[in-house]
């Protein structure tokens, strides 16, 4: 296999308070490849964003600090580059798109301003290009009558249209690779159909590889070539799309497969997770999902379980798929 | 059976000022007539998106909001009339739980008092016995005695939730509305609550309105089903009637949108274009027109009314052969 | 019943201890609360450790300067000024509370019923707030204690009156935005009354916002009472009250420094005092940064 765009190994990610020391990230490893859409799953507290976040050196330190692990983009490590290099890359080789567009807008400039501006800030175009490729990339985002919404401000317009015009502005420099944290959970159902039609085919028609965030395991089986689920800072699961939704292993995908209400099955009552998330601050040894786990056994609240082969492509971090037996 | 709750012909707009001079100049249509009926021990679950109207008619059924027309009638008494201690002792059987757990419980409050006050607010029950069945409805929601003597940012989410359908059904309600309780819930935690709920209602026959904009959720839920859009109700029918034969575009279209959790059911989202269309400048004729994969001409001028295509299955649609005299005559 | 109040309320109890925590750690609140430490020690010690007793005269030693008798010296009638100083702490910091206590109480009512009842009721007392807030504080303090007698108490009386806008004004905005919470809706749906809602839901969620102006206030208070006092409106002779102690002071001052000097220092410590420690207490208690 070539290698991957993204390759994070061992990633650790802790925040320092006065109630003591959260640990967000824990020996986290994740790969996308050129041209895939990753969904990363979880539930809250389970680090995705912070992940996310992480993988442009956006934690706020202090509190937080990467304690260990590396980032390897195109066989750079992120977390090793300097200044310069690290703003060549955010927004132009990295772009990312946030829940809230609201937040990540400007509301004092016009929409056309700020697009320009990102576009500016990364080409060397005239301020006449940078406007065309404006209009351009709104129309890739079916944005109907683009000039018209280069002059609007960010209030003027819904939260659909907001987030096309993020997904136009971090698309407007043809990034390797694109994160996207939960893009469409503020939005209305019908309008997030609209908006994840549209993130779909641009992606596939550019090529760029995603790496898309999300709560909701609807929208990731039907965006997402591959699929990461994580639970309370640690990876649990990794695979195929199909594979994850047809066969999942570890009890906790297993879980939230259950839980969800489905439209095509009664499911009454739903299967349930018992238990709550647990705090980060002191978490437990071992395997963070073992008090909630229906299937623990022995090593499992004293030994953290890594993550382990059990089929091409197919990786879970459950003591009930021990390294020995592993086989390819 | 009886209905516990009928809400008949309610209207409610909200003015807007501006202006100069603070006039009003606009209305915001949140409800535009609608009709419910909720029986005895079932669930009614009213779905739309962000602007539909559906947590006002909530507020309206319970009087919270007073209703510009109409009324709402429990066991046959119209309480949009009621004032003072008469409506006080309604309330003990109308109640309601939220979406947000953050802001539904007062962070300085124990839950010892949230959940109790209601009884002695309402005169039910003092001192130890207060603190008796606070106990008792803690432990029917899953919940421990020594929680009554916390604060609520020590509790999760789904926790606060629970306390939130405690304090609800603590003076022994027959009617309970939901405003989207589970929304804001991880999807571990909402089985958990969602079975509760429906645990409570096979229990003790509450009755209930169940609002929502999942409609995954709403299925799981409801006997019922009322779907809204722009104020008005567009289609209601029986949960199996409804996921069977969807008869309005709209619903349809909140059908085809909705992403299953099954990659081999993948299929092309985003039927409808166009944004959510706010309430204050609400389409001619039939509201949802300018979105409709199905627009006639008729459409644009002519506001369908709410009629049985099936049996018992309403539908507001031109595509069910309905018009409507009176919207015509009062355009 | 100790055992049963601790469970209660063991939260604010931690977070009380929290709070001294960072307080501790924050060098305008240590500072601050050294000042206002001494001050009140100062009260409340003043009868077992002042030297003299404050009203003796003695015309043999009167305006002496500071010396090992008199560490601050002596006044006209040969009071001995530290003294006086000490048993003025009591009184300046006795209508600091009081005016605190009265106008707090009151105008976190008045907001309280103000923010929520809306409307109306809005409308009319924050007009009224308005036109009291319109008048400089001092000079309003001025015309109220001139109008009722000149007396201690009627100076607190007055200085509360005038400060009662600037807490009800607070008070009702926080009412405002409490108000839109959802617990107060699910309050109504309850079946509570308006009263019981204000008692209950709103005010404590105002509590330590109205804390945290009263420290603020607390300097200001003193001040203008200790000018009322100066002007003669206040503390009536032969009351050691530090304003009006400047007030007479002031004819000695090219001559006998001491007499104006001392009292005025220990009004603008204690100003001081309360001012950086109602800063730091402001930014501890704001709930963003006690994360």
């Amino acid at each position: 296999m070539a290698d991957p765009l993204l390759s994070i190994k061992n990633l650790s990610v802790q925040f320092f308070t006065y109630q003591g020391v959260v640990r967000a990230l824990e020996e986290v490893d994740l790969t996308i490849q050129k041209g895939e859409v990753l969904g990363l799953v979880g539930e809250t507290g389970c680090g995705k964003s912070v992940m996310a976040r992480s993988v442009l050196r956006l934690i706020p330190d202090p509190p937080g600090k990467i304690t260990q692990g590396e980032i390897l983009f195109k066989g750079e490590d992120i977390l090793k580059v300097n200044r310069k290099r690290l703003r060549e890359i955010r927004g132009n080789e990295i772009s990312m798109i946030f829940q809230e567009p609201m937040s990540s807008l400007n509301p004092v400039f016009t929409v056309g301003d700020q697009m320009e501006e990102v576009i500016t800030l990364h080409q060397e175009v005239d301020r006449g290009r940078a406007k065309e490729i404006c209009i351009e990339m709104l129309q890739q985002v079916k944005m109907p009558d683009p000039e018209r919404v280069l002059s609007k401000y960010p209030h003027e317009l819904s939260g659909g249209m907001r987030q096309r015009v993020m997904i136009a502005m971090e698309l407007s420099c043809r990034p390797d690779l694109l994160i996207a944290d939960e893009p469409t959970t503020a939005l209305d159902v019908t309008v997030q159909g609209q908006v994840l039609t549209i993130l779909d085919d641009l992606v596939r028609r550019i090529g760029v590889s995603v790496l898309f965030i999300s709560h909701d395991l609807g929208v990731i089986a039907q965006l997402c070539d591959r699929v990461s689920v994580m639970y309370a800072g640690q990876m649990v699961e990794t695979a195929l799309v199909g594979e994850l939704f047809a066969d999942p292993r570890h009890p906790y995908t297993h879980g939230l497969l259950q839980a969800i209400p489905s439209i095509d099955e009664e499911r009454d009552p739903l299967m349930v997770i018992p238990g709550i998330v647990p705090r980060l601050i002191e978490p437990p040894e071992g395997c963070r999902f073992y008090p909630r786990c229906t299937k623990r056994f022995n090593p499992c609240d004293k030994i953290v379980p890594k993550l382990v082969q059990v089929n091409p492509g197919h990786h879970v971090a459950c003591h009930l798929y021990p390294r020995e037996s592993e086989k390819s | 059976m009886n209905p516990v709750i009928e809400a008949i012909d309610l209207v409610k707009y909200f003015p807007i000022y501006g202006g100069l001079f603070g006039r009003k100049v606009e209305y915001l249509k949140a409800v535009d007539s609608i009709n419910l009926t909720i029986y005895q021990g079932e669930t009614l679950g009213l779905v739309g998106e962000s602007g539909c109207g559906k947590t006002t008619v909530g507020y309206l059924i319970l009087n919270l909001l007073r209703p510009d027309r109409g009324k709402v009638l429990h066991n046959g008494v119209d309480i949009t009339t009621l004032q003072g201690n008469e409506l006080q002792r309604v309330r003990r059987n109308l109640q309601i739980v939220f979406q947000d757990p953050q802001s539904s419980l007062d962070p300085r409050m124990l839950i010892k008092k949230t959940v109790g006050y209601p009884l002695e607010v309402n005169r039910l029950a003092r001192g130890n016995e207060v603190v008796t069945r606070v106990k008792n409805i803690l432990g029917e929601v899953g919940l421990d005695e020594d929680h009554m003597y916390r604060y609520p940012h020590e509790f999760s989410g789904g926790q606060r939730q629970r306390i939130g359908i405690a304090r609800a059904l603590i003076t022994g309600p027959e009617f309970i509305v939901f405003d989207e309780p589970t929304s804001a819930l991880d999807v571990s935690v909402q089985a958990q609550i969602l079975n509760l709920i429906k645990e409570l209602q096979r229990r003790h026959g509450y009755s209930y309105l169940f609002i929502s904009h999942n409609l995954s959720v709403i299925k799981h839920v409801s006997h019922r089903i009322a779907v809204m859009y722009l104020g008005k109700i567009v289609e209601s029918a029986s949960r199996l009637s409804l996921f069977d034969r969807p008869l309005h575009p709209y619903t349809r279209a909140l059908l085809t949108s909705l992403p299953k959790p099954d990659p081999r059911k993948r299929h092309t989202l985003g039927v409808l274009s166009g944004d959510v269309p706010s309430p204050v400048n609400v389409p001619s004729g039939c509201r949802f027109h300018p979105r409709c994969p199905q627009r006639m001409e008729e459409c644009v001028h002519l506001a369908p009314s709410l009629a049985e295509a099936e049996a018992d299955h309403w539908v507001a649609c031109h595509h069910y052969g309905f018009t409507d005299y009176q919207e015509r005559r009062s355009q | 019943m100790w055992n049963e109040f601790r469970k209660e309320h063991a939260w604010q109890i931690k977070e009380f201890f929290f709070t001294i925590r960072l307080l501790r750690r924050n060098p305008s609140a240590v500072a601050g609360f050294i000042i206002i430490a001494i001050m009140i020690l100062m009260a409340l010690t003043a009868s077992l450790l002042s030297p003299y007793n404050p009203i003796q005269i003695s015309l043999r030693e009167r305006l002496s300067p500071p010396s090992m008798g008199h560490p601050f010296g002596t006044d006209e009638l040969g009071r001995d000024i530290l003294s006086r100083v000490m048993y003025g702490a009591r009184i300046s910091l006795r209508i600091g509370v009081l005016v605190i206590l009265i106008a707090g109480g009151l105008g976190a009512i008045i907001g309280a019923i103000s923010g929520y009842l809306g409307k109306r009721i809005d409308n009319l007392i924050m007009r009224v707030m308005d036109v009291i807030l319109s008048f400089p504080p001092l000079v309003l303090a001025l015309a109220l204690a001139a109008a009722l007698g000149p007396s201690l108490n009627n100076a607190i009386l007055a200085v509360a009156f005038v400060m009662i806008p600037k807490f009800a004004r607070m008070v009702r905005g926080e009412a405002l935005s409490v108000k839109e919470k959802q617990f107060i809706t699910a309050a109504r749906a309850s079946g509570a009354k308006s009263l019981w809602i204000i008692l209950h839901h709103i005010l404590p969620n105002c509590f330590s916002s109205v804390i945290i102006l009263a420290t603020l206030i607390l300097g200001e208070t003193i001040l203008i009472a200790a000018s009322l006092s100066f002007i003669g409106l206040g503390a009536q002779p032969p009351t050691p009250e530090w304003g009006a102690m400047i007030s007479v002071g002031r004819k000695f001052l090219m001559d006998q420094w001491w007499y104006a000097t001392f009292p005025g220092l220990f009004i603008l410590m204690t100003v001081i005092g309360f001012n950086i420690f109602g800063d730091a207490l402001r930014d501890i208690l704001d709930p963003r940064i006690r994360r």
